[in-house]
């Protein structure tokens, strides 16, 4: 398996009046050619920030930390200039958003700014554009393209902006999407249609995708590959099978038990994960989860620990130091 | 309303914490400067008239034509007017007139306005159609106009000069506090005092309208930089306040004809009116900045974050 | 789209009625006799009598207004007591340099303010920011009396360069022209740049820079043009401002328009002619707010397919 992207030691920083935030404060992640990677992990981990970082979208006061590595391809991100990164940008690498209500611009037409995806980065004309926005759309399941190009937005429901959105990434056969929590302000039955159209789109157009989400649902829909994120940084990382199954970390594990799914027996109710999550100002020292973790020992309120591998997968935790920790996978917990 | 009262203390309002708000000010670089020189002028207004209290040119009806448009000398820093007037004198005595100008038709118009507002937005209806159309009407006037009709209309004079700049500018302390009454209305806070069988009358004037009155807090410095502005140049038409009053803006349309030969004569009083009209905007820049949570620095987290972070990126 | 249109100018109608009935009552006003104010200082009790008469002053106040409304309804706004010629003929006359002076004026603000608030917002916080800010807040309070006086002083007193007053060459244009359009500039770059801050800031921005879009095309296909709408209302709304500072600039520079012609009048007492040019400058404004609100429905989609 051939590397995509590789994200080593990613720290996104942002400068503010009240202090330093670090949003993102050591990330590694890996997306290989034509996988899905989910990261998933609660409001505030620094997914997202994590996601605009490897599009180059963070403006100051945010700042990517030298000694951050960010490789595409063969190429560190980081240290191309903005022409070339543009170039990337659009094409090779493209993005989706979670608010499909705000994320396309009000006053120009859809089929506009999908072709204006295509012009970005095609040397063809107005017309040709065009021809490919209603090419695009037709991929991926708007009717009657022809006279839809013509809609503003505000004329379309968020399942059919959220499609324009898709269309437009797809403009240039990107090689990598990113979809940052694509599905969750839509509603329910929207959602899977929306997560239908992208697996389908994945299987047919070979695409890598980079998906964000707090949801283990999509998780389980979409994921070859699961990130769990931790207070800006990755805390376990391995196959879906393998994480959900065996998670070796504490709040991995935590957060499958915190799940309610059907048929749960009632030996095991939902577990809550106690206190808050630390600010991004003012990270605890020493394991980060450690103030929250039911299993914590003196080593970890006091030194960061490093990522373990343990047969496939990689944990941050000190009981992995040694190898696997005896943990309740989904099939022990819902068994 | 006594002419030589520190005029600092904007509005008739209750302001809750106070002095952190004047703290808050200071730290912000336009309201600091626009403090500043805000201060100056107090002390002009305060001091002034006891430095030139010796010079003649204080008893306003003095006239010295044998002295007349004489340039700076150790006895005139500033030169002499067209009636060997002392310049720099009248400007220090024409400084409380401006400033009292301009507070006497800001609070005229929050007098007039915010209750007329609160009216309006707290019982709507009728009520509030009819107070609206009568806005409407009055907003449809170009505002300097309107106050230059009025003065036009009522004669010159320091009272009517007020009342003209008042009752252009009302509607818009009407419309600022209609709008922030609306929302105030719908806030728990009001179901509770209504739940605990308070009257209207009392919910209104007791909950809702002091609780309204932010939105007026923070255009009020505006607004006087307005009414100076106003004020002055129906001055400068020569329908400002009666001779021989020392206004500035009086002063610089009094002076208009020698624009060729004493260009200096409009320089001065100009200056004042610039500085008087920036402290007051500057104030407001700061005001809007530090109490309008919608307004930001660039030192803070993008939208998104902020969201999560609660108020850590302010 | 036209269902907006109408809807506006049905508003628009009511206003205009109120305006002429302020415009009335306005004259009313007048402390006194108002056919003694009239008929000035040194007229006799005859001319006075024939004032009242003429005026209709001696009818009661009702009939006074009927009389008067009946009258606009024609396009009859009175006699100047100053001259004897119609008051709506003066108007007109000069009309056309009124309006020239206040749309070129408008055109310079809007072209240098929006550039220069472009300018501060994609500069945000460094220096270019920092002195447009600053000198935004200069023009917002700089007196235009007294920057069309600081004009006249070093272009034609000091430099020679251009004429201080009259409209009968280009030349005369320009001083103006920039002294009524040095309020607004400063005026619409301040509402330019905090619009294009906000509007810089949304989602949708991020959007189309993820797509690999070239940055001043980010910043003037969509930002811009985003930011455009709420300073379009704006424009309409400070038009009031620059009426009356086409009074004060018209008055410096001794030109032929309707403020000046306001300004003799109210000198000379001459109250039906200030009614009049006061009731026009009124429609004017009434009018171009009701150019903005189309202009705004215009560009917005989201009221234009409603």
């Amino acid at each position: 398996m051939t590397a995509l992207l590789d994200v080593k030691n990613l720290r996104t920083h942002f400068h503010t009046t009240s202090g330093v935030y670090r949003a993102v404060d050591g990330v590694d992640l890996t997306v290989h050619a034509g996988r899905t990677l989910c990261v998933v992990g609660e409001s505030g981990s620094g997914k997202s920030v994590t996601a605009l970082s490897v599009m180059g979208l963070i403006d100051a006061p945010g700042q990517v930390q030298p000694g951050s590595e960010i490789v595409f391809d063969g190429r560190d991100l980081l240290r191309l200039p903005e022409r070339q990164l543009r170039s990337i940008r659009g094409r090779d690498i493209t993005m989706i958003f979670q608010e499909p209500m705000t994320s396309l611009d009000p006053v120009y037409t859809v089929g506009y700014q999908i072709a204006e995806a295509v012009r970005a980065h095609n040397d063809v004309d107005r017309k040709g554009a065009t021809e490919r926005a209603i090419e695009l759309m037709r991929l991926v399941g708007i009717p009657s393209p022809e006279r839809r190009i013509h809609d503003y937005p505000h004329q379309m429901s968020g399942g059919m902006r959220q499609r324009v959105m898709i269309a437009a990434a797809l403009s240039c056969d990107p090689k990598l999407l990113i979809a940052d929590e694509p599905t969750t302000a839509l509603d329910v039955t929207i959602q899977a249609q929306i997560l239908e159209l992208m697996k389908d789109l994945r299987d047919r157009l070979g695409t890598a995708i980079l998906m964000i989400t707090h949801d283990l649902g999509v998780v389980a829909e979409m994921a070859d590959d699961v990130a769990v994120m931790y207070a800006g940084k990755v805390v376990e990382t391995g196959s879906v099978t393998d994480v959900f199954n065996r998670p070796q970390h504490p709040y991995t594990e935590a957060l499958l038990q915190s799940v309610p799914v059907l048929g749960m027996s009632k030996e095991h109710p939902l577990r809550v994960i106690q206190g808050m999550v630390p600010s991004p100002l003012n990270w605890p020292t020493g394991c980060r989860f450690a103030p929250r973790c039911t299993e914590a020992f003196d080593r970890c309120r006091e030194e960061l620990p490093p990522l373990f591998t343990v047969d496939d997968q990689r944990s941050a935790c000190w009981l992995c130091e040694t190898g696997a920790r005896g943990s309740a996978g989904v099939e022990e917990i819902y068994r | 309303m006594t002419e030589s009262t520190a005029p600092l203390a904007p509005l008739p309002v209750a302001a809750p914490r106070r002095d952190h708000l004047l703290r808050r000010l200071l730290r912000h670089r336009s309201s600091r400067l626009g403090l500043i020189l805000l201060a100056g002028y107090v002390a002009v207004i305060v001091v002034g008239p006891l430095l030139v209290a010796g010079s003649p040119t204080s008893d306003p009806h003095y006239q010295n034509l044998g002295e007349s448009l004489q340039g700076p000398s150790a006895s005139h820093w500033l030169g002499t007017d067209q009636l060997g007037r002392d310049e720099l004198v009248r400007l220090v005595i024409g400084a409380r007139y401006t400033i009292l100008i301009g507070i006497g038709a800001v609070v005229a118009g929050v007098l007039i306005g915010v209750p007329l507002g609160a009216l309006s937005g707290f019982y709507r209806g009728w009520v509030d159609l009819l107070i609206q159309r009568f806005i409407d009407i009055v907003l449809a006037f170009p505002h300097f106009l309107l106050a230059l009709a009025l003065v036009a209309v009522l004669g010159p004079g320091l009272r009517n000069l007020i009342i003209a700049v008042a009752l252009a500018s009302f509607p818009r302390f009407v419309r600022l506090v209609r709008a922030s009454v609306l929302s105030v209305r719908e806030q728990p806070f009001t179901e509770a005092a209504r739940a605990l069988g308070v009257s209207e009358r009392r919910v209104l004037w007791r909950h809702v309208l002091p609780n309204s009155l932010t939105p007026v807090i923070v255009q009020a410095p505006l607004e006087l930089g307005s009414a100076i502005l106003t004020a002055s140049g129906l001055g400068f038409l020569g329908l400002g306040v009666r001779q021989p009053t020392p206004e500035w803006g009086t002063m610089l349309g009094e002076s208009r004809d020698l624009i060729f030969s004493n260009p200096r004569l409009l320089t001065y009083p100009g200056l004042c009116i610039l500085g008087a009209i920036l402290a007051f905007n500057l104030l407001g820049d700061g005001m809007r900045d530090v109490l309008d949570p919608r307004l930001r620095s660039r030192k803070r987290l993008p939208r998104r974050l902020r969201r999560l972070s609660g108020k850590a990126g302010r | 789209m036209m269902g907006y249109v109408t809807r506006r100018l049905l508003i628009a109608v009511p206003t205009l009625v109120g305006v002429a009935v302020v415009s009335f009552l306005l004259m009313r006003l007048i402390p006194g006799d108002p056919a003694r104010v009239l008929a000035g200082p040194d007229a006799t009790a005859a001319d006075v009598e024939l004032i009242r008469r003429q005026f209709g002053f001696d009818k009661p106040v009702l009939n006074q207004f009927l009389d008067y409304m009946g009258r606009l309804a024609t396009g009859d706004l009175g006699r100047s007591a100053r001259t004897g010629d119609s008051v709506l003929a003066e108007i007109l006359a000069r009309l056309p340099y009124t309006v020239m002076l206040a749309v070129l004026a408008t055109l310079l603000a809007v072209l240098v303010g929006c550039t220069l608030g472009v300018i501060a917002a994609v500069r945000r916080e460094g220096l270019a920011d920092l002195v447009l800010s600053g000198l935004s807040v200069f023009g917002v309070s700089m007196p235009v009396y007294w920057v069309g006086l600081l004009l006249v002083i070093l272009f034609s007193v000091n430099l020679g360069w251009l004429p201080a007053a009259g409209a009968e060459s280009w030349q005369g244009y320009i001083l103006p022209t920039v002294t009524l359009s040095f309020f607004t500039i400063g005026f619409i770059s301040r509402q330019m740049r905090s619009a294009m801050v906000e509007t810089m800031e949304m989602d949708f921005i991020r959007t189309v820079r993820a797509k690999g879009v070239a940055r001043w095309a980010v910043v003037l296909r969509h930002a811009v043009r985003n930011a455009a709408l709420p300073v379009v209302t704006v424009i309409g709304l400070q038009f009031g401002q620059l009426l009356g500072g086409a009074v004060i600039t018209e008055t410096i520079f001794a030109w032929p328009g309707i403020g000046r012609l306001l300004v003799e009048s109210i000198g000379a007492r001459d109250f039906t002619t200030v009614q009049g040019a006061i009731l026009i400058f009124a429609v004017a404004l009434i009018l171009v707010n009701l150019l903005t609100d189309i202009v705004y429905a215009y560009i917005d989609p989201r009221i234009r397919y409603d």
